[in-house]
């Protein structure tokens, strides 16, 4: 910690001393390297903190610059004024690309933003009021700002290096705080994200906004450092290069990218008699640097780091300590779950035929049956992540089908996943902090107007998150990446991590695959010790020794209907279920002599 | 009346051509689930390999398109290789990595040919055709029918022969394929190989039609890729539909509002995509949990 | 259907005739294990399936039956101390070859080309030989053993239902006339009824000479179709036995209900 602070304060020191080593061209290079760097920043934070795919960058940019020259010019309007209309402009530009993002993801939305630029990169070079191919020259000289004259380059390197710092600092603090924990968790998986309450739709939003405010500013600076604009800065050429830039620095990390702008900008600018080799060669560098270096530059300390270490890792090392019961046991008793007549085809295919069951609060409901029997769909159904074709879902009274994932993480359901959906790039603390944190989207504006708040309630949420952790055993792992762990931790966490949601039904999609027979008892204890605090508990299992002795009541199905329901020894007995299990329905009398030994063993 | 079958046939003329890249990034896309960024790049590529060969090695324009070919379907193989990691592992990336390409291809054409570019002259010099009081040039008919016979020419080996079968194959399943004995790494291979073929097509036949240079990948490209997504991305009928529905559209557009066709085609294209995001032909995948 | 099993054996694919070299004992696999993520879905199994016998592993969901048959098609990263078929050490042969070693493969949900026609289906089952008349007799045969495959023969694969899916799944493996048809719980998804229809195939089958690899959670189906059961239970080999005392012993019942 303390090495990170004299290095940022050397770096500050240095930055403010670079303009006595520089002759007036130098300045000049290095004000736009600075501009490039905010541009990076906002396009890390759509493509590699939230993972959209935004290549419209360069209009968000444009618009900006655009608007500041023609307010300026041929509205007559004064320079801050402008300024702050210009940012605006940027970020309703923001928004507008970024619905798209609401319905597409990835190449689709690629092409749709690329698209975009090109109609801006269009407009500009035909309308009159942009000044066509020749563009608007002549703006008005910035005014001073606190007595400082900003005609004047040097000087004007301060402002941009304060609002640079500035911008980087919120950069990092969106990223390393709720909202960017959020992105960070759509980007490694969205449906998991929605499924812990994070409203998908309003994060994609957010982040186009994000990146174009980040336009939005250095369009401002760029503009009052040339007091010129003409379409070619805003080209398909210049967002490629802003691409190689995130991509070379690592587009994953904020200080990645400010350094792959730097460079890449102070290499083309040594590179500008040879430009076409300069091109090629950054073009190189991203393919190589996407095969074999994706984190990029950023990435490469941690690579080498892992690569050199003597002491092995925190996962090999630490060890899982045993589930501890919440001792506040609440009396809420947890939620009822009605499913009434729910059916549900996929083109043609029927996966679920009129299913109907009732859970009381506090139960522990089976949901057993062979492969294909529609196990999964039901609980996609209940969770939100399917829509019903028939049919309908209550919990504790309240219509659950036809609502969003994050809406019903609201009302308190919450689930795991049969494969396991933890955000990968997230450290174990980090995926049940992002749980825990239940702060509505529209507290965003916090981040713009009180951003101490932000942060008290974050360390309020480590706190909590501490809790949990060492509730669950896992607070040796904290700052382990779960690809790294075990299975059976993986397991534990993603069980954790629902219930950092707190929730009143928890659904568990086969939480004992995959585990051994030690680790299936202790699950039986943690989903036990989770009803008793107040949590209805449905899970999906093929280990029928942990239904047996777990579950209250067990519905089967087969072939996407309910074939039976009762108490499990009630059902274990019954024809149809052995049928569907074994493929014959002998010597059932023989097995319900087994049954009755085992439930009163 | 005549100014619109006029713009409509020099809109499908165009069309022909997206549509020719449109079934190339389709046919990578179906086969590897790759969508190729650099595609635009090799389209750009062929048109100057076929123009040179046409042009300063005194090859007969329809000897040139499949030199051409195989120039740019080596360029292909190049870039499968290269991206071959990535597959089935990150969309994003494999996604850059291609923009990557299109920005190498771009440069070593300007190294190449340079950046101020040159025109080429209409391989076919007859008078336009008079149809019924409408006058038709020549080179458009032309186009379509190269395009349309290498369509058929596409659609038959995908169809009829074993090696278009099992590529098929490979694109719905690969595992499955593997079970059968199928090659998959070989056949995406020449499924990347006949996408840039197809690329150097469609830059040899729209070479006359407009001015050749290093920039013409870019607007080809997202236009002949916008034409896929139209169609229903991977579905070479939709490819087709999409590439002259984009060609018109572009035509029509550029007749109504002069340079602002630009604009006009990518609005329309976006308001088009946000209301049927699988496109015309598109199936609708399931998202599982 | 079942009727039908019991006439014209001589309309089945019989194995290529190639079986007649002189290596034999079929199918050897020892010590075999699956990792993937962390779990071991597989630890240690070893079995064998002799020239022309019939050979099932049951058990619950999730017990390592998938991954086992996968393992052997060389799909997953797999250990062994040994596979070999025949005079092939399988574990050096890439996945894309073991057809060529006489190996067919029905996998587990069918995984039809579902854009394809029956017909084309059925050819690239055939992909190793080329595509003219002993393949189109094999295609016949086929036809004869699932008559509703011929009527559909013009259908896309993936507008058939469930069960003509499954037909079609085994037809396809058929095309490459194996000497060992590896079957993944070819009764998923299937009522009674249909599930009647697959054990008459599987007999035939079996009377034609195919040696058989079937995994199944149909225990009935498979006590009926083969002669040497193995019961799975967490990756390893719980018990194994003739299928006709396994049918009898109360432990198979144990390990699925989990008692």
């Amino acid at each position: 910690m303390r090495v990170r602070i004299i290095g940022v304060a050397a770096i500050a020191v240095l930055a403010w001393f670079l303009p006595y080593q520089l002759d007036f061209y130098g300045i000049h290079v290095v004000d736009i390297a600075i501009v490039f760097a905010l541009l990076a920043i906002g396009l890390g934070l759509a493509m590699g903190v939230a993972g959209q795919i935004n290549l419209a960058q360069v209009a968000f940019f444009g618009v900006s610059a655009y608007t500041l020259a023609i307010l300026t010019t041929n509205a007559g309007f004064g320079f801050w004024t402008s300024a702050v209309l210009a940012m605006l402009a940027a970020a309703l530009t923001g928004i507008f690309v970024g619905i798209p993002a609401l319905r597409m993801q990835s190449h689709y939305l690629g092409i749709v933003t690329l698209g975009l630029a090109l109609a801006f990169t269009n407009w500009v070079t035909n309308s009159t009021l942009t000044g066509g191919a020749d563009g608007i020259s002549g703006l008005p000289e910035m005014p001073s700002l606190f007595g400082i004259d900003l005609t004047n380059e040097y000087l004007y390197y301060y402002v941009e290096l304060i609002v640079f710092g500035l911008g980087l600092a919120f950069a990092l603090f969106v990223a390393h705080t709720g909202l960017g924990r959020r992105m960070r968790a759509m980007r490694d998986d969205s449906l998991a994200a929605g499924a812990i309450g994070a409203s998908v739709p309003v994060l994609r939003l957010v982040a186009f906004v994000l990146a174009s405010l980040y336009g939005g500013v250095a369009g401002v600076l760029y503009a009052g450092l040339v007091r010129y604009v003409a379409p070619e800065t805003f080209s398909i050429a210049n967002m490629f290069l802003l691409l190689a830039m995130v991509i070379i620095g690592g587009r994953q990390s904020i200080v990645g990218c400010v350094v792959g702008a730097l460079a890449l900008s102070l290499l083309r600018e040594a590179l500008v008699d040879f430009s076409v080799y300069a091109q090629l060669g950054f073009g190189a560098a991203v393919v190589l640097m996407v095969v074999f270096a994706p984190t990029g530059l950023a990435g490469i300390p941690v690579r080498l780091r892992r690569a050199l270490r003597r002491t092995p890792p925190i996962e090999e090392r630490a060890e899982l300590r045993s589930f501890r019961s919440d001792p506040a046991a609440s009396d809420t008793g947890g939620a009822s779950l009605e499913i009434s007549g729910i059916s549900k085809q996929f083109r043609g295919l029927k996966a679920l035929v009129d299913v109907s069951m009732s859970v009381q609060p506090g139960e522990i409901r089976g949901v057993v049956g062979p492969n294909g029997s529609g196990k999964t769909t039901l609980f996609n159904i209940v969770s939100g992540i399917y829509s019903v074709s028939t049919g309908s879902a209550t919990v504790n009274g309240r219509v659950v089908t036809g609502r969003r994932p994050y809406q019903l993480s609201r009302l308190g359901i919450a689930r795991t996943f049969q494969n396991l959906r933890l955000f990968g790039q997230l450290t174990v603390l980090e995926n049940v902090l992002v749980a825990l944190d239940r702060s509505p989207m529209r507290s965003v504006w916090r981040y713009a107007l009180w951003p101490v708040g932000v942060w008290r309630d974050e360390r309020a949420l480590r706190r909590q998150a501490g809790d949990l952790l060492e509730r669950f055993g896992l607070a040796e792992f904290a700052a382990a990446a779960p690809r790294a762990l075990p299975y059976g931790i993986q397991r534990r966490l993603e069980i954790a991590r629902a219930m950092a949601t707190n929730p009143t039904l928890l659904l568990l999609d086969e939480p004992a695959a995959g585990l051994n027979g030690q680790e299936v008892g202790q699950l039986g204890e943690i989903v036990r010790s989770i009803r008793d605090s107040g949590v209805t508990v449905v899970l999906i299992e093929h280990n029928m020794g942990l239904v047996m002795s777990l579950c209250d009541r067990v519905t089967v199905l087969a072939s996407g209907g309910v074939i039976a329901e009762g108490t499990p020894a009630e059902v274990a007995v019954r024809p149809e279920v052995i049928e569907a299990y074994l493929g014959d329905s002998m010597n059932t009398a023989e097995i319900a002599a087994e049954v009755e030994t085992e439930v009163l063993r | 009346m005549e100014v619109f079958f006029q713009t409509l046939v020099g809109g499908l003329s165009f069309g022909a051509v997206y549509a020719l890249v449109a079934m190339g990034f389709s046919i990578v896309y179906r086969t590897m689930g790759l969508v190729n960024f650099a595609h635009g790049q090799v389209v750009m590529i062929g048109a100057y390999a076929a123009s040179t060969f046409y042009m300063s090695a005194r090859l007969p324009f329809f000897l040139a398109i499949p030199v051409a070919m195989g120039v740019t379907g080596l360029i292909g193989l190049v870039i499968e290789r290269v991206l071959r990691p990535l597959e089935n592992k990150d969309f994003d990336l494999m996604l850059i990595g291609t923009i990557g390409f299109g920005v190498v291809l771009e440069s070593l054409a300007t190294i190449i040919w340079g950046a101020t570019g040159h025109a080429v002259p209409s391989p076919v010099d007859t008078a336009p055709l008079d149809v019924f009081g409408i006058r038709i040039r020549t080179y458009s008919l032309v186009v379509l029918g190269i395009a349309a016979v290498a369509t058929v020419a596409l659609m038959m080996f995908l169809q009829r022969t074993k090696r278009g079968v099992a590529m098929q194959a490979v694109a719905m399943d690969h595992e499955a394929a593997t079970a059968v004995g199928i090659h998959v790494g070989r056949s995406n291979a020449i499924a990347f190989a006949i996408g840039a073929g197809l690329a150097a097509l469609a830059g040899a036949l729209v070479a006359p039609l407009l001015y050749v240079n290093p920039t013409l990948g870019g607007s080809l490209g997202i236009k002949g890729f916008a034409a896929a997504i139209l169609g229903g991305f991977g579905s070479i009928p939709g490819a087709i539909v999409g590439g002259l529905a984009i060609g018109v559209l572009d035509s029509f557009a550029a007749g109504r509002f002069q340079a602002y066709s630009e604009l006009v085609v990518f609005l329309v294209f976006t308001v088009i995509i946000m209301i049927r995001p699988t496109g015309l032909f598109g199936e609708r995948t399931v998202n599982r949990a | 259907m079942s009727e039908q099993a019991s006439e014209s054996l001589d309309t089945v694919p019989a194995p290529s005739p190639r079986d007649a070299e002189p290596m034999t004992d079929g199918l050897v696999v020892s010590g075999l294990s699956v990792h993937y993520g962390g779990v071991q879905a597989v630890n240690s199994i070893s079995f064998t399936v002799g020239t022309g016998q019939c050979v099932g592993i049951i058990g619950a969901n999730g017990a390592g039956k998938t991954s086992t048959l996968k393992a052997l098609m060389g799909l997953v990263p797999r250990t062994a101390e040994a596979i070999r078929f025949g005079e092939h050490d399988l574990t050096r042969v890439r996945p894309r070859n073991i057809v060529r070693c006489g190996i067919g493969y029905v996998p587990e949900g069918r995984h039809v080309f579902p854009g394809l026609t029956v017909e084309k289906n059925l050819l690239l089952g055939a992909y190793v030989r080329p595509w003219r008349g002993p393949t189109l007799e094999t295609m016949t045969e086929v036809f004869d053993l699932f008559p509703m495959l011929g009527e559909m023969r013009h259908r896309l694969a993936g507008a058939l239902s469930g069960g003509q899916q499954q037909m079609l799944s085994v037809g396809r493996a058929l095309m490459s006339r194996p000497k060992l048809i590896l079957l993944d719980e070819p009764s998923m998804g299937l009522s009674p009824k249909l599930i009647e229809n697959i054990l008459a195939v599987l007999h035939r089958l079996r009377a034609a000479g195919h040696a058989l690899l079937l995994v199944e959670q149909n225990a009935k189906l498979t006590f009926e179709a083969t002669e040497t059961c193995l019961v799975i239970e967490n990756g390893q080999v719980a018990m194994t036995g003739t299928s006709t005392s396994l049918r009898a012993d109360p432990r198979v019942r144990q390990i699925y209900l989990g008692l």
